[in-house]
C-alpha cells in the first residue's frame, strides 16, 4: 500500500519509532526550541509536543537542558548539579565538575596549611597550581624564619624587660633601705657627686651633729677651713684630693670639725670612693660621719690616768720613762743636753708618822705644785711614788746656767713653809743629778747614775744636791736650811 | 556462600604468595600489560558469575578488593594519622604503580564522607560502554585502604563509571557504624 509522499518522506527523514508525525512545521518548532535552549537568555517554558512525544528528542532536550543548568551553576562556582545523562557530553561535564571539586578540595587543604598537596595531570592548571603552592611554601618558610627571628627577638626583649624590672625592683628596695638606714642612723651621711658637680648631699643627722644648716656649709673646696689646723692627716688627705683628685678607695679617720657654735668637736669619718667601672673615673664619694667627742674625752681621761699620779696629777713613771726616751733621742740628734734629777724629800716618813697620812698627802700635793711651777713647760717633773720625785730638764749647748736656775727655783720653792691645818711645816729635799750625754746616753744608765748621785747626797746629810762624776767623785752642793 | 575455617583453607592469602619478583623476573621486571590484568579479572568474574550468580560474584570481587586494599596499605604505605599525608601518599603510590589517578573531590573533617575520582582506572578506563558500574573490585580496594587508615568501616560505592559513559570513575565512601 502506497503511503502519502509527505508522510513517507517524513518517516524516512527521522526514522522515528514513536509514530510521531514530523511535519515541516513541528520540525521547525523543535529546532526553534533547541536553539532557544542553546542561545536564549532564559530556557523556553513551553516544550513542543514533538519534543515531548519522541524519546530521542526528549533525551536531546534533557541533555541540552542539563548542560545549560550545569554550566549555569558552575559559572557561579557550584559544581554540585547532578548530571543525569550519559555519554561523552555528560561524562565530560561530570569530569569537569569532579576536577573543579578536586581543585576546591586541594585549595582548601593548602589554605589549611597542608602544603604537600599537588595537582596531577590537569595541564597548565596543574602546573600553575603546583607552582603557586611551591611559591607559597617558600614564602611561608621565609615568613616562618622571619617569625622565628621575630620571636627570638621578642623573647630577648621580654627577657631584657624582665631583667630591667628585677633591677628596678632591686633598686627601689635598695633605695628604700638606704632611705631608712639614713633616717635611722645615729651617724651623719654625706655624698659628693664628682661627675655632675651637684651640691653635696648632707643627711639631716649630719646637720644636727654639726649644728650647721645645709646652705651654710662651705663648698667642698673650702672644707679644709672646717678641719682643725693641727689635723695634719685629714688636711693632707683632703688637699691631695683637691689638687689632683687623688683619694684612696676607702679611708677612715678621727678628726676635729669646726661646728656651728665655733667649737671643734671630735668626729669619726669613713669614706668610700666610687669609680665608674668602665672609665675608672671617680664618680662620687660617700661617707659616714659620727660624733666621737665623748669617746675622745673618755679616752683622754683614761690615758691621763694611766700616765699621771693620782694624788699629785704629776706625770707618773710611765710617762717619765717615755719622755726620757724621747728627750735622750732629741738631745743626741740636736747636740743639746738634759739633766736627769732624782729627788727624795728628807724625813718625809716623820711627817706621815707624826701628822698622819692625810697631812702627808697634802704635803706631797703642795710639793708637786711647787716643783711643777719651778720648771719650764718643756721640762718634766714626775712623782714615782712615796716621796720620790724625778725631773728631766733640757737645755742647749751653752745653757748650763738654765739648769742651775731651775734647780735653784725648785729648792727655793720648797724652802717656804707649807700649811697643814694650823701647822707650818718646812721640808727639805736631796737631789741626785746626771747629765746626758756627758755622763751617759742611755735612759736606764742615766736613771742609775742619778740614783747613785741621790744616794750620795743623802749620805752626806741630806738637803744637798750631788752631781754624778766618774770614780765616785760626786760634786756636792749643800743647802742651808 | 559458606565461609570456610582457616585451617580448612588451601589458598589463604599472604603477601609471600606474591613471590620474589627480583629473583623470579630478573629480565622481564615487575610490570605486565593492563590487558593481562583485565583478562584475568574478567574471566574469573565470568566463571564466578556463571557458577554462583551476579550478586555473589560482586560480593566476591568487593571482598577480594578489600583484602587487597588492606595488604596494599600495609606493604606500600607508611602509617600516618594525617589525612593530607595519607591522600598524598596514596595518590603518589597509585600513580607510580600505574593503578590510576586519584583525586579527592570532597571530604568531611573527620573523613566520615568522602567523594573521590579515579581517572585512567586500571579496572575500567577504556572499556566499552555498558549500562552498569563495573569497578566493584575498586570499591572493595578503596574501602580496605580507608579502613586501615581510619580504623573504621566504610561502605564504598562507585556512582559514575567509565563503563556507563562517564569517562571517569567516581566513588563515595561512607563511614558506617561498626
Ligand atoms: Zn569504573
Amino acid at each position: 500500500m502506497a503511503e502519502p509522499e509527505k508522510e513517507r518522506q517524513g518517516t524516512a527523514l527521522f526514522q522515528s519509532s514513536d509514530e510521531v508525525v514530523f511535519s515541516a512545521e513541528n520540525v521547525d518548532q523543535m529546532l526553534k526550541y533547541f536553539c532557544a535552549i542553546l542561545f536564549a537568555p532564559a530556557p523556553p517554558s513551553d516544550v513542543p509536543d514533538i519534543v515531548k512525544l519522541n524519546s530521542t528528542t526528549q533525551e536531546i532536550s534533557n541533555a541540552l537542558l542539563g548542560c545549560r543548568k550545569a554550566l549555569q551553576m558552575a559559572k557561579a562556582g557550584d559544581f554540585s548539579y547532578k548530571v543525569e545523562f550519559k555519554g561523552f557530553l555528560g561524562g565530560a561535564l561530570k569530569a569537569l565538575q569532579a576536577n573543579l571539586n578536586h581543585v576546591t578540595w586541594l585549595t582548601r587543604r593548602v589554605a589549611g596549611g597542608d602544603l604537600d598537596q599537588r595537582m596531577d595531570f590537569m595541564g597548565d592548571f596543574s602546573d600553575s597550581f603546583n607552582a603557586m603552592v611551591e611559591q607559597l611554601t617558600s614564602t611561608l618558610s621565609e615568613l616562618k624564619h622571619k617569625q622565628e627571628d621575630l620571636e627570638s627577638l621578642a623573647e630577648n626583649l621580654r627577657r631584657e624587660v624582665e631583667v630591667r624590672k628585677n633591677m628596678e625592683e632591686r633598686l627601689r628596695a635598695e633605695e628604700e633601705r638606704w632611705f631608712l638606714a639614713v633616717q635611722c642612723s645615729r651617724d651623719g651621711i654625706w655624698e659628693i657627686d664628682l661627675e655632675t658637680g651637684k651640691p653635696p648631699y648632707y643627711s639631716q643627722r649630719l646637720l644636727e651633729l654639726t649644728g650647721m644648716k645645709a646652705d651654710n656649709i662651705p663648698c667642698v673646696r673650702a672644707w679644709p677651713k672646717l678641719f682643725h689646723p693641727d689635723d695634719h692627716v685629714v688636711l693632707q688627705l683632703f688637699r691631695k684630693f683637691l689638687s689632683n683628685g687623688d683619694l684612696p678607695s676607702s679611708f677612715e679617720l678621727d678628726h676635729k670639725l669646726l661646728c656651728a657654735d665655733g667649737t671643734y668637736r671630735w668626729f669619726w669619718t669613713r669614706g668610700m670612693l666610687l669609680k665608674n667601672p668602665v672609665t675608672e673615673k671617680p664618680m662620687r664619694i660617700i661617707g659616714v660621719t659620727a660624733d666621737i667627742q665623748e669617746r675622745k674625752e673618755r679616752e683622754e681621761r683614761f690615758s691621763h690616768r694611766a700616765t699621771h699620779d693620782v694624788l699629785t696629777d704629776l706625770p707618773n713613771r710611765v710617762l717619765f720613762d717615755d719622755h726620757l726616751k724621747n728627750s735622750v733621742e732629741f738631745a743626741k740628734r740636736n747636740g743639746s743636753h738634759l739633766a736627769v734629777i732624782m729627788i727624795d724629800l728628807d724625813k718625809f716618813k716623820t711627817v706621815n708618822d707624826t701628822l698622819g697620812h692625810y697631812a702627808g698627802d697634802i704635803l706631797l700635793v703642795e710639793v708637786a705644785n711647787r716643783m711643777q711651777k719651778s720648771i719650764r713647760e718643756s721640762d718634766l717633773v714626775s712623782r714615782f711614788g712615796g716621796d720620790e720625785f724625778a725631773m728631766i730638764l733640757a737645755f742647749g749647748k751653752n745653757e748650763w746656767q738654765s739648769i742651775t736656775k731651775a734647780l735653784r727655783r725648785t729648792i727655793d720653792s720648797l724652802k717656804k713653809p707649807i700649811s697643814i691645818g694650823d701647822q707650818q711645816i718646812t721640808i727639805s729635799a736631796s737631789f741626785g743629778i746626771c747629765i746626758c750625754p756627758e755622763d751617759g746616753d742611755k735612759p736606764n744608765q742615766l736613771m742609775m747614775l742619778a740614783d747613785e748621785a741621790l744616794y750620795h747626797a743623802k749620805s752626806v746629810g741630806r738637803n744637798a744636791c750631788a752631781f754624778w762624776k766618774p770614780n765616785k767623785r760626786y760634786n756636792v752642793v749643800r743647802f742651808t736650811s | 556462600m559458606q565461609e570456610r575455617k582457616e585451617q580448612e583453607r588451601k589458598y589463604l592469602f599472604s603477601w609471600d604468595l606474591l613471590g620474589n619478583l627480583e629473583v623470579g623476573r630478573p629480565n622481564l621486571g615487575k610490570f605486565t600489560r593492563v590487558e593481562v590484568y583485565r583478562l584475568m579479572q574478567f574471566t574469573l568474574r565470568d566463571i564466578i558469575e556463571s557458577k554462583f550468580g551476579t550478586e555473589e560474584a560482586d560480593k566476591v570481587f568487593y571482598e577480594a578488593g578489600k583484602l587487597a586494599g588492606q595488604f596494599f596499605y600495609e606493604h606500600f604505605l607508611t602509617k600516618t594519622d594525617d589525612v593530607g599525608e595519607f591522600v598524598k601518599m596514596l595518590q603518589n603510590t597509585l600513580k607510580e604503580m600505574k593503578i590510576g589517578v586519584l583525586r579527592v573531590e570532597s571530604m568531611t573533617s573527620g573523613a566520615e564522607k568522602i567523594t573521590l575520582t579515579v581517572d585512567e582506572d586500571l579496572d575500567c578506563s577504556g572499556l566499552p560502554e555498558i549500562d552498569y558500574e563495573t569497578c566493584v573490585y575498586d570499591e572493595g580496594f578503596i574501602s580496605g585502604l580507608l579502613e586501615n587508615f581510619t580504623g573504621r568501616r566504610y561502605l564504598v560505592k562507585e556512582i559514575d563509571c567509565w563503563c556507563t559513559g562517564d569517562r571517569t570513575c567516581r566513588f563515595t565512601a561512607d563511614m558506617t557504624a561498626d
